[in-house]
């Protein structure tokens, strides 16, 4: 569709921080370069416009952060509770009472049924997407959505999750079309990476977490990532979760 | 180092970015007190993860992100009244990206509201921001076909809606 960098990369450029490429192109392209001009002269009256002041801004967005949030800073975890998933239609159903609790880090397998180990709990699993997902088969990548429970109801949501105390959930990972090799896991915002699917082959259709999780007194707020392996371990580590679906998780009180 | 970002810094985000992302946002909600929410609400959201925006070497892209979502739960919320602003009134002394035209743009935007969130996302990548069908296949997970043919579609729409204008 267009042979000029991105908006975002031209107002990078317009910043001084853009990629080598942009640079090159906005020296050579007189539409781009009028383009980021304009940025740049908005930028300025935007600096200069009292109404626009930093500072107040700022006031405003705490008072609000402080309206929405109750308490002290939270803190949240999740703990994992044993699960079986080797029945798709029990997936369905929450398991009342965790097994065990397990500590699941980078680079270590989810192994919910183990017996306790748990010297640290690991993170809650959730997940979110750009939009609604279809109850069935649809064309277009990973689609993700949550099943969270709490206070013995259940709720099933594709957009961002409120992670509470208590709460447990299952992830749905569907799938378009033919087989795709797909992770999943929650990303907390410390950087600890807690797998809820293991690497595995998936046909078309809906499939369900192995595991699922329940966020213990302190949850974290973090990301579920859901993609090919490649894609995942590229967000995880760069934090730039192109490629990846992606269900950011907030923690509520 | 905290998790969540200092005022300070929040501070600092949007001196450096804050028109960039206003800009945006006005352009989907066209109004100053949608707008001025929506960017709150971005901004809370953005407190929280600290972590994150520090190790971004460019977060505008990301921040962009998180302004889309708010400023589409402003949509979704308001999907009972119209927009307060017509589109003509939309005051942008930018203009459009070298690669989108005007009255396309302006078309997409005009019908932004009564799309589905996913639409919107790809709406906006593709007649606001001037990204590619393959860069928008690869940010939205989905092929490069099915892109092609929800840009096509979502053009369809705002080409009839610009000819019933006309």
């Amino acid at each position: 569709m267009s042979h000029h960098p991105a908006s975002h990369r031209l107002e990078e450029v317009a910043l001084k921080e853009g990629d080598a490429e942009a640079v090159a192109h906005v020296a050579s392209c007189e539409l781009c370069a009028a383009y980021v001009q304009r940025l740049q002269e908005g930028a300025r009256a935007f600096a200069a416009d009292p109404a626009m002041d930093a500072a107040e801004f700022v006031r405003q967005v705490a008072a609000r952060k402080r309206v929405f949030a109750s308490g002290a800073s939270r803190l949240y975890r999740l703990v994992w509770i044993g699960a079986p998933a080797a029945i798709a239609a029990a997936i369905l159903l929450f398991v009342r009472a965790p097994r065990s609790v397990h500590d699941v880090r980078d680079g270590t397998s989810a192994r919910l049924t183990t017996p306790p180990s748990a010297d640290v709990p690991p993170a809650a699993p959730e997940r979110q997407s750009y939009g609604s997902l279809p109850e069935t088969r649809f064309k277009g990548g990973v689609q993700l959505a949550a099943v969270i429970e709490h206070g013995g109801q259940q709720e099933r949501v594709t957009r961002e999750v409120r992670a509470r105390r208590g709460d447990r959930l299952r992830i749905e990972v569907s799938i378009d079309q033919g087989q795709r090799a797909i992770v999943a896991g929650v990303l907390e915002k410390n950087g600890t990476w807690t797998p809820l699917l293991s690497a595995a082959l998936l046909d078309a259709g809906t499939h369900f977490s192995e595991q699922a999780a329940r966020f213990d007194d302190k949850p974290t707020d973090g990301w579920v990532l859901a993609g090919a392996p490649e894609d995942v371990e590229r967000a995880r580590r760069t934090r730039e979760f192109l490629g990846v679906a992606v269900l950011p998780i907030l923690a509520s009180p | 180092m905290s998790g969540q970002l200092t005022s300070a810094e929040v501070e600092g985000l949007y001196r450096r970015y804050g028109f960039y992302l206003r800009r945006r946002c006005g352009l989907i909600l066209r109004d100053t007190a949608l707008v001025d929410d929506a960017m709150q609400e971005a901004f809370v959201r953005v407190y929280k993860h600290g972590t994150l925006v520090r190790s971004m070497e460019r977060p505008l892209k990301w921040l962009a992100r998180v302004v889309d979502r708010c400023a589409f739960d402003q949509l979704r919320r308001g999907k009972h009244s119209q927009m307060a602003q017509p589109i003509d009134g939309l005051t942008d002394t930018v203009g459009v990206h070298p690669a989108v035209s005007l009255e396309l743009r302006d078309g997409v935007l005009t019908l932004l509201q009564s799309l589905d969130e996913k639409d919107r996302q790809i709406a906006m990548m593709a007649f606001v921001d001037g990204m590619t069908q393959a860069e928008i296949a690869a940010e939205m997970g989905y092929s490069r076909v099915t892109i092609n043919k929800k840009v096509q579609s979502i053009r369809d729409r705002a080409e009839r809606l610009l000819e019933a204008r006309a």
